[in-house]
């Protein structure tokens, strides 16, 4: 392990964060809070905090995969652990636990969080929380690849440690111009969605914080009762919209944008993304009519926003769920599992790999009736290499185990069961909102500290799926 | 610029390394699955699975808008099939590598022209060309020859304890032999390379790099410990294409006398046939008997360039026990280069890094003339003119911002060679030597342009 390049790096990452505290800064100084102070204070301290550690390092020897997974985990770490300077020194969160655990699931776009009255904190705060999920989403590591030229080689091995999916879509020769690219389309969408957002009826903060917020699949919002206070059609027909873009794998809307909208139908992860969340609201609609509302319309608004909202792992929520039926609860807890398209900002297991894993076991029927038949997963008319389908089956196995592991770990803190398998799914899989009571009409401030940081832990797994942070804890990593 | 390179072998591997280390885009075709991952886990470039001479392989590759296309498989037909799509599908320079001597003949019925093929490059024929020079230059471990201009640039591994010029630091041996004009422009030190300042020092065992005009090369190598030693006899181990094409040329010289071993009976009978001063020897190259029958305690060089990296190199080291003063070895397989060092050899030969440095000297014809690459070293030597107005004309060379990992060689400026030091001034037009570490050649372009 080449230690001095990965704290070389990682001092580049937090002078970034640094950098980017700046916005909540000019916020303040708009709506002319008090609180100002508390935030330079930390983009003081981050900003030279990040170019101390660049001035006493030099990058020795170029970054390989070893290297990667060290500087994305420890990147987000450390990203975790400085924002959550603006919480602390404004006096925003009670304890350091609560604002790292809030900051985290900023970073993770989980948008789990500790705060039980969310309107009263100052705007320059609301901004910065939305803001994290918006850095978080597409990565500060694709970030500083789009900005920093000088990572090169390396750049691809972090490149790949950082943005979620089995496979990657080069859709340019170099790692940096690709980080431009999904930046730039990201950039794009999100202004769309700022204006369309002003459009419906939000006020312009609002808009900048939800978009924030909804890009990334995050869930964070400015209300107590999020995108439900608003109480609108429309803007509940503009978030679901953008919260569906931003589940699509973002290589996928650069080539839209180029010009091929039809791309998108010829994928046939999208077109499972779509199946699946349609059907999801074509059963949660009959359902809550019958069992619910009164209106068809109704009850396919709250339908269709809650099972993107949830399948696209944001966690934006206009109703409680947890009055709808258990089967309802059932279907959105499944769909927590499934999550957003590979190369999105979306978390969850990505609809790829279910895609696979379920073709995987059509393929293993076949066989068993045709002992001696080569077959292969086909996605596409491509055949996929049977080490990528033990790689998600492994990612399977490790996804699940996790998640058992940390609901128990939740019951013997003194959880109930909902809860606590809600709570571990909802934050391995970066949606924010789980059942029982850490459901969408509560919080997690109730969970004990050392529950929290088992969730902070499982939401960095989840946002780096898992192989990138896991690796760390093998001893030969760090032989050489 | 957009380069497609087909093939990832070492060749290809290298070349699109290099490509993408100057912030070229580079795609990679490869047809075989494993390679294919090896070039995407470890280079910033793009790689296609498929084979180079089909046509839905090289759109999806993006050939339509790529600037310059290079064929480097292992198989002539592919490479040249696919420059020939490449060339209907427009694009301005394609280069493919070409074992089968054939293609490239003055009587070929097809020449490369007809092809649409800018380059041609026959490796057997590139590397024979280096060893000649080696031989040439027989103190040096490289040579690059700018012959108009009457300068050489050397690449001399420094093997006495006693040599003048290790030591003490440059600007002292610059100050003490005045009268010899040099300028050391690159060290391989312990598997680095260094591009020194004027205090850094040269040590035994460093190989070092240096330029200076012909004239005054014999006082560098008395310098360095060295003296160049006339090649009167010498043995050829292998009777391949290479073999055959050194000892051709080397009929042409006067009074040398050439011994060439080959093991195939047949082999050497079609080779005796073909060559007229030569004596042809059938027999094992790695069998110490027959080396001392053959007299080779009494030979002034040794090349071993058989097929096989491994009879190349204990041949080589035999002879080298045995007292042979220059021994030259074929190497294949890029792995062994760098411990050429440390076993003892003097200079080893790749076919590989010769096609290499011949395809990157004709990619860079632009303001950059002509590029060579060192096969031990990362180092580049570039030969870059001076554009009217660009920030390199502004002021001396050490305030230039000059990247540290680079070094100006020489400056010719009307009929004239300048050796420059730190207050030496570049005028727009001059041409330029430049030695650069990959990394910093992007940087080095934008200050001459």
């Amino acid at each position: 392990m080449r230690i001095q390049s990965v704290v070389h790096i990682l001092g580049s990452i937090i002078f970034f964060l640094g950098i980017s505290m700046l916005l909540p800064l000019i916020c303040a100084f708009v709506y002319k809070e008090s609180d100002w102070f508390g935030i330079f204070l930390s983009f003081l301290i981050t900003v030279s905090s990040g170019l101390i550690i660049l001035i006493l390092t030099k990058m020795r020897g170029e970054i390989r995969a070893k290297e990667g997974f060290a500087i994305v985990s420890f990147g987000w770490l450390m990203m975790s652990l400085f924002g959550t300077l603006p919480f602390l020194l404004t006096n925003s969160t009670n304890s350091f636990i609560n604002a790292f655990f809030e900051t985290t699931s900023g970073f993770t776009t989980t948008g789990a969080s500790i705060l039980n009255d969310i309107e009263v904190l100052p705007k320059c705060i609301l901004l910065w929380r939305s803001q994290t999920q918006w850095i978080g989403g597409m990565g500060i590591i694709v970030l500083s690849l789009a900005v920093l030229p000088i990572l090169g080689i390396g750049g691809m091995q972090l490149f790949k440690a950082e943005v979620p999916g089995p496979t990657h879509d080069k859709i340019a020769p170099r790692v940096g111009q690709i980080a431009k690219i999904l930046w730039g389309v990201y950039l794009l969408i999100s202004a769309a969605e700022i204006v369309l957002l002003k459009i419906a009826g939000m006020s312009f903060f609002d808009s900048i914080c939800h978009t924030f917020t909804c890009m990334a699949t995050g869930g964070f919002s400015t209300k107590n009762s999020s995108i439900g206070a608003y109480n609108s059609v429309y803007i509940d027909a503009v978030v679901a919209f953008f919260m569906f873009l931003a589940g699509i794998n973002f290589a996928m809307h650069f080539r839209a944008l180029k010009g091929s909208l039809l791309c998108y139908f010829k994928d046939k992860e999208f077109l499972f993304y779509v199946g699946i969340l349609a059907a999801a609201t074509l059963y949660l609609t009959g359902d809550t009519y019958i069992n619910n509302y009164n209106n068809i319309g109704e009850a396919f608004q709250k339908s269709i926003f809650q099972s993107v909202s949830i399948g696209t792992t944001t966690g934006f929520v206009t109703e409680d769920y947890i009055k709808w039926s258990y089967t309802s609860q059932l279907i959105l807890f499944t769909l927590m599992f499934f999550g957003g398209c590979a190369g999105s900002t979306g978390g969850g297991m990505k609809i790829v790999r279910i895609l696979l894993l379920i073709k995987s076991g059509f393929v293993e029927l076949k066989k068993s009736i045709h002992p001696n038949a080569v077959i292969y997963v086909k996605f596409g008319d491509k055949s996929v290499p049977n080490d990528i389908i033990s790689k998600i089956l492994a990612f399977l196995l490790l996804y699940i185990g996790i998640f058992a592991v940390t609901a128990i770990i939740m019951s013997f803190l003194g959880l109930d069961i909902v809860t606590s398998i809600g709570a571990s799914a909802a934050c391995i899989g970066n949606i924010g909102p789980g059942l029982g009571s850490v459901g969408p009409a509560f919080d997690y401030s109730h969970i004990p500290s050392l529950g929290k940081c088992v969730l902070v832990f499982c939401m960095i797994l989840g946002r780096l799926e898992l192989y990138t942070v896991l690796v760390l804890f093998n001893k030969r990593l760090w032989k050489v | 610029m957009k380069i497609t390179v087909i093939g990832a072998g070492v060749v290809g591997f290298h070349l699109a390394k290099m490509l993408s280390s100057e912030n070229h885009d580079v795609v990679v075709v490869e047809s075989d699955h494993s390679r294919c991952i090896k070039v995407q886990e470890n280079l910033d470039v793009i790689a296609i699975q498929g084979s180079g001479a089909s046509i839905e392989t090289l759109i999806e590759a993006g050939v339509k808008e790529a600037d310059i296309f290079i064929s480097v498989t292992n198989i002539d037909e592919v490479n040249i099939v696919s420059c020939i799509l490449a060339n209907k599908m427009g694009v301005p320079k394609k280069v493919a590598r070409v074992r089968n001597p054939e293609y490239t003949s003055k009587d070929a019925i097809i020449t490369p022209e007809q092809l649409g093929i800018d380059l041609m490059i026959h490796p057997e024929e590139e590397t024979a060309e280096e060893v000649i020079r080696l031989l040439k230059r027989s103190s040096a471990t490289d040579v690059i020859d700018y012959e108009k201009e009457g300068l050489q640039i050397l690449g001399i591994r420094i093997d006495s304890r006693t040599a003048p010029i290790v030591g003490s630091p440059l600007y002292q041996i610059t100050k003490d032999f005045h009268e010899t004009i040099f300028r050391t422009v690159a060290i391989y030190r312990n598997g680095k390379t260094i591009i020194p300042k004027g205090k850094d020092l040269i040590f035994f065992r460093d190989q070092i790099f240096i330029i200076a005009k012909v004239d005054s090369i014999p006082g560098v190598l008395k310098l360095v410990g060295k003296e160049d030693e006339k090649i009167n006899s010498l043995m050829i181990l292998g009777g391949g294409k290479i073999g055959r094409l050194v000892a051709g040329e080397l009929e042409k010289m006067k009074d040398v006398d050439i011994k060439l071993i080959e093991s195939d009976k047949e082999k050497s009978q079609i080779i005796a046939d073909k060559l007229n001063k030569t004596l042809v020897i059938q027999g094992d190259g790695t069998d110490i008997d027959l080396l001392a029958a053959e007299g080779i305690s009494d030979m002034d060089a040794f090349i071993a360039l058989t097929n096989d990296d491994e009879d190349n190199l204990i041949s080589s080291l035999l002879a080298k026990h045995l007292g042979v003063k220059r021994v030259m070895a074929l190497i294949n397989k890029s792995e062994y280069i760098p411990i050429m060092n440390s076993i003892g050899l003097d200079v080893a030969i790749s076919k590989k890094f010769t096609t290499v440095d011949a395809i990157l000297r004709f990619i860079r014809r632009g303001h950059v003339i002509s590029v060579s690459t060192l096969k031990e070293i990362d180092a580049e030597v570039m030969e870059i003119v001076a554009q009217e107005g660009s920030q390199i004309t502004k002021k001396q060379l050490k305030d230039s911002g000059f990247p540290n990992s680079a070094i100006v060689g020489a400056i010719f400026r009307d009929n004239e060679v300048i050796i420059p030091v730190g207050t030496s001034h570049i005028e727009p037009n001059d041409k330029v030597i430049v030695f650069a570490l990959p990394e910093a050649i992007p940087k080095v372009e934008k200050i001459f342009s």
